[in-house]
């Protein structure tokens, strides 16, 4: 068959020793970035952008491909670790994770998330090689109208996220919405809020939000306290997910790799989506929801497989349509045709070896991630037991250095720590965070899918129920937002029936 | 004319620059046509200068940022921007707080530019501009045409095109071209002023009806340009290499002979080709032409179409 | 009155302020209709949501009854020194970065939080500085060579 034919040359352009150094370096530099907070994969790209010019062009991919998914692997890391999530995609991460890592389970957290993530990662590149072309179409179905309710739907599972009070995460989360208008429309070209600061005309960043709400927030919490004298002891043979454990996350991972996967195909902040639908999922299905928020593993293994699985999706739309799902995808488009690869729909039957050496390097890549991960996570608590005064002004320096890295902007330092102190409050008040970042990462694409959705059937709302898939996502949006209501229509009846009984006895 | 070429190359081996590494600030992301231009460059600057090319990014704000940044920077030499034309026009005259104007800048070099065609989608009733002007006329304000940005190359094409033609078109702003690229493919917009990149590579997925440059294009040969239907209509977004108005003389003339060396290389041409651009050189006399020309076209269509009005 | 109550109602006027300012905001850009919403639709709507939430999370604290806090708002009586002391120490970083350089100001930044909040040695608080400040230097100027300022001393 022609698969196996494929497959084998892709093995063959694979394994000579420049691509799997490459491939090496790419997951390395990946993971650390993906560990550091701030430093997001399209820095380490842009840094090794000008050593693939001397080298083939699937050298170039193979590299710049691991550092997009090693990334993945690291921010994981350190929403378990800190509570500091690596990018938008690990805040769910931290709800459960940070916790278990709190309980001395860090490393069975670690463990989840390492291997949830190299099979979802396996999944998604079985899904690369044999589905690209027909889910390419699907994801071509996706215009503003879908994109809009798809949106809306997102926002909506995110009251499931909440593990105190429904209306107080709805309300962080309304409240990211609106700081998600500050910047400059696209649409009509008017500054909102901007005061007169460049630095704002594209928005609140969302690394100085989670940099400040998280990573700041938690830290100066933390400070609060004295001296911690509980010093989260771990035993080496914690260190692995026993047999509990697999047995708890086996099927949020399967879910969680297929969520991911299909959410990736579609260009925008897939990782973001399909980490916390895999969450609210896994939270609706699992027989003891009220537990999610308190070290729940199922709360790390779905959201940490959904994300890296929807990043082997991204890779579709490159291959299959040249178009890239996101900007770090766009990096690598850039590198396509800096080495003169011309991309669209002819790219897989005119490179052949460029896809399929790229695709077996990801299954290379994502094992070399696995065996690098594991080791680690022995040195990684070794650094939760470093004395926790020593520990916080290193955190600190790092989320500043994250968010000064970005744009060598104080505008956005001093952004991140507003987001400190109001995150610090916030925590006192018993108000959740995960909706305000999430909210503020989707937000605006919610809101440009809605205007130019409605510019587009000139006026006419129709629009969402017109068009299928669209319609599918209002209706589960409907569903969704009625569905907490029935059980509390349900207990009132029951009210109602107790005290009628009451007085008749 | 051999007097002052030699007075030219005596000042350029005199010339104590450059010392050290230059920066080019590219103020869009990586990946995109201004880096895929610098970084094929790259290497022929290196080798001409001496010295290393550091890239940084300063996206944000859609150009503004750098270009705001830039034209505060040392006037030394050691600093170079990429910049888009007609964004370094219109930025300064539609964003309020932008800390730049166009003439802050002189332009060392253009390198090339994009020609912006109009494409409609696989199943739209037209097949040609002509076709498509007739159903325009027919349903005015129902073809929905996307491009990037209010203000920007597509808008101001899609304006153009609707002055010269009298039909009215539906302008759809989406936010990257990826997107519109995407909306094209799906069929969810009718049609779309978009760049030749875009037209390269989705070529056997939409309908191409006409691009905007002077001749045909190599990668689109079967494509019509404007002039050839008989429209006086360029619509094309132009990138090159600026620096701040106060850099000497000198150091501007070694800049733009190192520039110049480089794209006027034959393979560095046809890499440009090959992703989808058209290579140009010019120097800086004739991009200050350029600009000039397009300042006074972008400002005809403004009053045609009083688009500065007070921004509520 | 527990202090639950207090700290939702203190939230819910935050809240209900902050929402009340987008709305009012919208109304200075264009809020649109329905079937063609401008740059305010968005700000006017969602603040106005977030006012009623707010109106309702206040009802919510006079309606029913909540458990009691016994502990107030510091966990210890000198907890808001330290929490000051670190808000303060990250201002000064942002501010002083440019003149300063990366290295000093991590140094200085390191060597403050080490020594003052929860005070260790001289000895230690200097070796954790100096080695973070080194540490910090050769990972992301070196290393990973990232744009760092130089301060006025050069480095």
């Amino acid at each position: 068959m022609d698969l196996t034919n494929y497959i084998l040359l892709g093995v063959q352009t694979l394994f000579t020793p420049t691509n799997i150094l490459f491939c090496f370096i790419g997951v390395v530099m990946g993971t650390l970035v993906g560990v550091l907070p701030g430093l997001g994969p399209t820095a380490a790209i842009a840094l090794l952008l000008p050593n693939t010019f001397h080298v083939s062009p699937v050298s170039a991919i193979i590299m710049l491909a691991g550092i997009y998914y090693g990334a993945m692997y690291g921010g994981s890391t350190t929403s378990i670790l800190v509570n500091i999530p690596g990018e938008a995609a690990s805040v769910i991460t931290c709800l459960d994770g940070y916790k278990m890592a709190q309980q001395g389970r860090a490393g069975p957290a670690l463990g989840i998330a390492a291997f949830g993530s190299f099979i979802a990662g396996t999944i998604s590149v079985l899904g690369l090689m044999l589905v690209a072309p027909p889910l390419a179409k699907f994801a071509l179905a996706f215009g503003p109208a879908e994109y809009f309710s798809l949106m809306l739907m997102g926002i909506v599972i995110l009251i499931y996220l909440a593990a105190g009070s429904m209306l107080k995460a709805l309300m962080m989360g309304i409240f990211g919405l609106l700081l998600g208008t500050i910047g400059m429309d696209a649409i009509s070209g008017t500054q909102r809020l901007t005061f007169g600061i460049l630095e704002l005309c594209d928005g609140v960043g969302f690394i100085p939000a989670i940099m400040g709400l998280f990573g700041v927030a938690e830290v100066i919490a933390n400070v609060e306290q004295a001296i911690r004298t509980d010093v989260i002891t771990t035993k080496v043979k914690n260190l692995l997910p026993n047999l509990k454990d697999w047995k708890d996350s086996f099927w949020p991972i399967i879910r969680g790799s297929f969520l991911g996967f299909f959410i990736g195909v579609l260009p925008g902040p897939a990782p973001v989506i399909s980490s916390f639908s895999s969450y609210a999922i896994e939270k609706k299905l699992s027989k003891t929801p009220e537990k999610f928020g308190t070290g729940m593993i199922q709360g790390v293994a779905g959201p940490e497989s959904a994300n890296n699985a929807a990043t082997g999706g991204a890779f579709i739309p490159l291959f299959t349509l040249g178009i890239p799902a996101n900007s770090v995808i766009a990096v690598l488009l850039g590198a396509f045709m800096i080495h003169g690869i011309q991309p669209g729909p002819m790219l897989i039957s005119k490179y052949p070896q460029l896809f399929w050496g790229t695709v077996m390097s990801m299954y290379l890549g994502n094992a070399m991630l696995l065996i690098l991960n594991l080791p680690l996570i022995g040195l990684w608590v070794q650094v939760l037991k470093v004395p926790y005064p020593i520990l916080f002004p290193l955190i600190l320096l790092f989320c500043l250095v994250g968010v000064f890295s970005l744009n060598f902007s104080q505008v956005e330092v001093a952004l991140m720590i507003g987001f400190g102190v109001f995150g610090y409050l916030a925590r006192k008040f018993q108000f959740e965070m995960a909706p305000l970042v999430l909210a503020l990462v989707i937000g605006p694409m919610m809101e440009n899918s809605l205007r130019l959705s409605l510019i587009i059937s000139q006026g006419s709302p129709w629009i969402f129920i017109q068009h299928p898939i669209s319609a599918a996502f209002i209706f589960i949006t409907l569903v969704l937002l009625i569905s907490p209501l029935v059980p509390w229509i349900g207990r009132r009846r029951k009210k109602l029936r107790e005290k009628v009984e009451g007085e008749q006895i | 004319m051999l007097a002052i070429l030699s007075i030219f190359t005596m000042d350029a081996t005199a010339l104590d620059f450059p010392k050290g590494p230059i920066n080019y600030w590219n103020p869009f992301n990586p990946g995109g046509e201004v880096d895929i231009a610098a970084r094929a460059m790259q290497p022929y600057l290196e080798k001409n200068l001496g010295v290393p090319l550091v890239v940084n990014y300063f996206p944000g704000a859609g150009g503004a940022l750098c270009w705001s940044k830039l034209s505060a920077a040392k006037p030394d030499g050691y600093t170079v921007g990429g910049f888009s034309i007609p964004h370094i026009i219109l930025q300064p005259m539609f964003m309020k707080d932008v800390a730049f104007k166009t003439d802050d800048f002189v332009i060392i070099t253009i390198v090339e530019y994009t020609p912006i065609g109009l494409a409609v989608k696989k199943d739209f009733k037209a097949n040609s501009v002509k076709e498509f002007i007739e159903y325009a006329r027919a349903n005015p304000g129902k073809v929905n045409c996307g491009g990037v940005g209010k203000f920007s190359g597509h808008h101001f094409a899609t304006l153009q095109f609707m002055k010269l033609t009298g039909v009215n078109l539906n302008y759809a702003t989406f936010t990257g071209t990826s997107q519109v690229q995407t909306a094209i493919l799906g069929g969810h917009i009718d049609a779309a002023f978009t760049n030749s990149t875009v037209l390269v590579t989705s070529r056997d997925q939409i309908k191409v009806l006409a691009v905007g440059s002077p001749e045909r294009m190599s990668q689109l040969s079967d494509v019509s340009t404007f002039k050839e239907l008989g429209m006086e209509f360029y619509p094309r977004i132009a990138r090159g290499v600026m620096v701040p108005k106060a850099v000497p003389q000198e150091i501007q003339a070694r800049l733009e002979k190192a520039f110049l060396d480089t794209i006027s290389k034959a393979e560095f041409k046809v890499k440009m080709e090959q992703a989808g651009f058209v290579p140009q050189v010019m120097g800086i006399a004739e991009s200050q032409k350029y600009l000039d020309a397009e300042t006074k076209l972008l400002n005809k269509l403004i009053q045609d179409y009083n688009l500065l009005q007070p921004t509520k | 009155m527990g202090k639950v109550q207090n700290q939702n109602r203190i939230a819910a006027l935050f809240f209900l302020f902050t929402g009340l300012f987008f709305a009012l905001y919208a109304r200075t850009v264009e809020i649109g209709t329905f079937t063609e919403p401008g740059p305010g639709f968005m700000p006017f709507f969602g603040g106005l949501t977030l006012a009623g939430m707010s109106i309702a999370l206040l009802f919510g604290t006079f309606i029913r009854k909540m458990t009691e806090l016994g502990s107030s708002f510091f966990p210890q009586k000198d907890s808001w020194k330290r929490v000051v002391a670190v808000f303060l120490a990250l201002i000064v970083y942002n501010l002083v970065l440019h003149h300063l350089g990366f290295t000093l100001t991590t140094f200085f930044f390191i060597f403050f939080l080490v020594k003052f909040i929860f005070p260790q040695s001289l000895k230690r608080t200097l070796m954790v500085a100096i080695l973070s400040a080194l540490g910090a230097r050769l990972l992301f100027i070196s290393f990973l060579e990232t744009q760092l300022p130089k301060g006025f001393l050069g480095f």
